[in-house]
């Protein structure tokens, strides 16, 4: 179930900001996983167990099972990247295995071999029709001309190794390319094959150290919101130009139109100051005013305390009172004689005030019409 | 301008994203003051155009309604303001009285002159007098706000403001 290089491996391909490596490069198993425990922990140890190597010396990911069951678990020697292979890794979306694009099938694949082939390189991802996941990936490089006699090998090989039907039941031709990266996840395109593999499993595939992946992402992270603050604060600021423009035709408008409002202010004055005119006619012509017949009535039921300072009409049925006494009590006295007086409707006593011996107060007196008789305000 | 964006430094996006930031907000804030000052002024005419409308739409039944009380007036017993301020001088006549000045509002078919008579320690009975006097010339000439007081200093005594008013009416132009 692994990979062998049979020479030095192809050069990564990069497309849309995703880099994928040669299978070359990897040695794969898939591994039984135990239900609800850790993935990540459960592929390192499977890694410490079926490899010479630490997890911390390999670049590795892995692809989980639809029931979670099995893993496939990829991983390569870091030594056997230079620094010059490296060097883009930090600015890549991922960094995943070519056979990735053979991974994450919705369903159970029959038994059986497909066949990869690119340049001078052969995939054999062989199915042992138990789950989604291959039972193996084989890799090898044809040297010269010798790519039916590589594939015949790689088929015998699978058959012996894994016990399928030593002959391929699928055969694909072609680079695999990156076609789209969004939110939904990444599309990946074989030759005849596509696959969407979902961000989280794009993640769990990405084969980059797992603290620098992790560091990565919170760089990612805080790249994306310094982003998008800087991008709303763009719109925020082209909002303030078009929010600026608007006032300003918005003004110029409601200059024009308290314009207009301004020339008709004079013949609108008009038309009220005739209003009033003519209602004070009316009124005149109704009603008389009578500020003696008012104050004969307020005068009538005074208590003998209560001197009147000053009588002013509010209309021509209404007249306040300013009055003083020398008995406190006498105002009360006085608003219950006006309340009970035939020609009162309203009595309101206010400004109650006692200084030097003296309370002063404003009664204000609401007459019914037609107090004062014929003739007067009816 | 993404990339522009984020090919920068750190520090350089930050500054970037602050000094932006500070503009937005300073003048966004300003912005939305001045906004919420235009929509009241944009309320307040809507408000006083629908108030000129309704004005406008009533000022032929204001004009009828002027003429109507124009047309009820007996012209006989109308005065203009000098007959009113001399009517008034012969109601009050023997009496300490002042006049203030006469002001006059007009429509098209009619004037409405008021005139303040103020009397200083004055008795009842002669106000009394007064006061019948104006009132038997009711419509035409009448008392349209009153103040009397009592003059503290002289017990018996009273000082009384009144607003005279006297009708005319306006023959139309020819």
């Amino acid at each position: 179930m692994s990979a062998i290089p049979s020479s030095a491996p192809a050069a990564p391909v990069q497309v849309k900001g995703l880099i994928l490596l040669s299978a070359a490069r990897f040695f794969v198993r898939r591994v039984p996983l135990v239900a609800g425990q850790d993935v990540v922990a459960q592929v390192e140890l499977s890694l410490e167990t079926i490899g010479p190597f630490t997890p911390g010396q390999l670049y590795y990911g892995y692809c989980l099972s639809g029931d979670g069951n099995q893993a496939l678990v990829f991983a390569a020697y870091r030594r056997n990247f230079s620094a010059a292979d490296t060097a883009a890794w930090s600015t890549a979306s991922a960094v995943l295995p070519e056979f990735a694009v053979w991974l994450g099938q919705a369903t159970a694949v029959p038994a059986g071999v497909w066949l990869h082939e690119q340049g001078q390189t052969i995939t054999a991802l062989i199915w042992d029709g138990v789950g989604e996941l291959p039972a193996g990936v084989l890799t090898r490089e044809a040297p010269g001309d010798s790519m039916v006699a590589l594939r015949e090998e790689l088929l015998r090989e699978a058959g012996n190794r894994f016990g399928v039907a030593a002959q391929a039941s699928r055969t694909f031709q072609g680079a695999v390319t990156a076609s789209a990266l969004g939110k939904e996840g990444l599309t990946l395109k074989g030759a005849q094959q596509s696959t969407l593999l979902s961000l989280a499993q794009m993640r769990a595939m990405d084969v980059r150290d797992k603290t620098e992946l992790a560091g990565q992402l919170g760089r990612h992270k805080r790249d994306r919101a310094l982003w998008l603050a800087f991008a709303s604060a763009v719109a925020g600021l082209a909002a303030c130009l078009v929010a600026e423009s608007g006032l300003l035709v918005s003004n110029v408008l409601a200059a024009r139109q308290r314009h207009g409002l301004e020339a008709n202010a004079a013949a609108v004055r008009q038309i009220e100051e005739a209003d009033q005119l003519a209602g004070r006619m009316e009124n005149f012509a109704r009603q008389s005013l009578r500020p003696l017949e008012m104050l004969v009535v307020l005068d009538g039921t005074r208590p003998a305390s209560v001197e009147f300072v000053q009588a002013s009409t509010r209309g021509p049925r209404q007249m306040e009172l300013e009055a003083q006494t020398a008995n406190a009590a006498d105002p009360q006295e006085y608003e219950k004689a006006l309340k009970g007086h035939a020609g009162v409707e309203k009595v309101e006593l206010h400004d109650l005030r006692t200084s030097g011996g003296k309370t002063t107060f404003l009664v204000t007196v609401t007459f019914k019409p037609g107090f004062a008789g014929p003739g007067g305000t009816r | 301008m993404k990339n522009f964006y984020n090919e920068r430094l750190l520090r350089e996006r930050v500054l970037m994203l602050v000094f932006l930031g500070i503009g937005v907000l300073w003048w966004g804030t300003a912005l939305v003051g001045r906004v919420r000052q235009n929509l009241q002024v944009w309320h307040s005419i809507s408000q006083e155009a629908e108030i000129q409308r309704l004005w406008l739409a009533k000022g032929a039944s204001v004009g009828e309604r002027t003429a109507l009380v124009a047309r009820q007036l007996d012209a006989g017993r109308t005065m203009n303001a000098a007959q009113a301020y001399a009517e008034v001088s012969r109601i009050a006549q023997g009496l300490p009285l002042s006049m203030g000045v006469q002001r006059t509002d007009r429509t098209e078919n009619f004037a409405l002159h008021s005139l303040q008579v103020t009397f200083r320690q004055t008795d009842l009975a002669s106000l009394v007098r007064f006061y019948e006097g104006v009132a038997a010339r009711a419509p035409y000439l009448g008392i349209d706000q009153c103040t009397i007081s009592a003059e503290r200093a002289t017990p018996g005594m009273i000082s009384a403001v009144f607003r005279i008013y006297s009708v005319e009416p306006i023959k139309p132009a020819p």
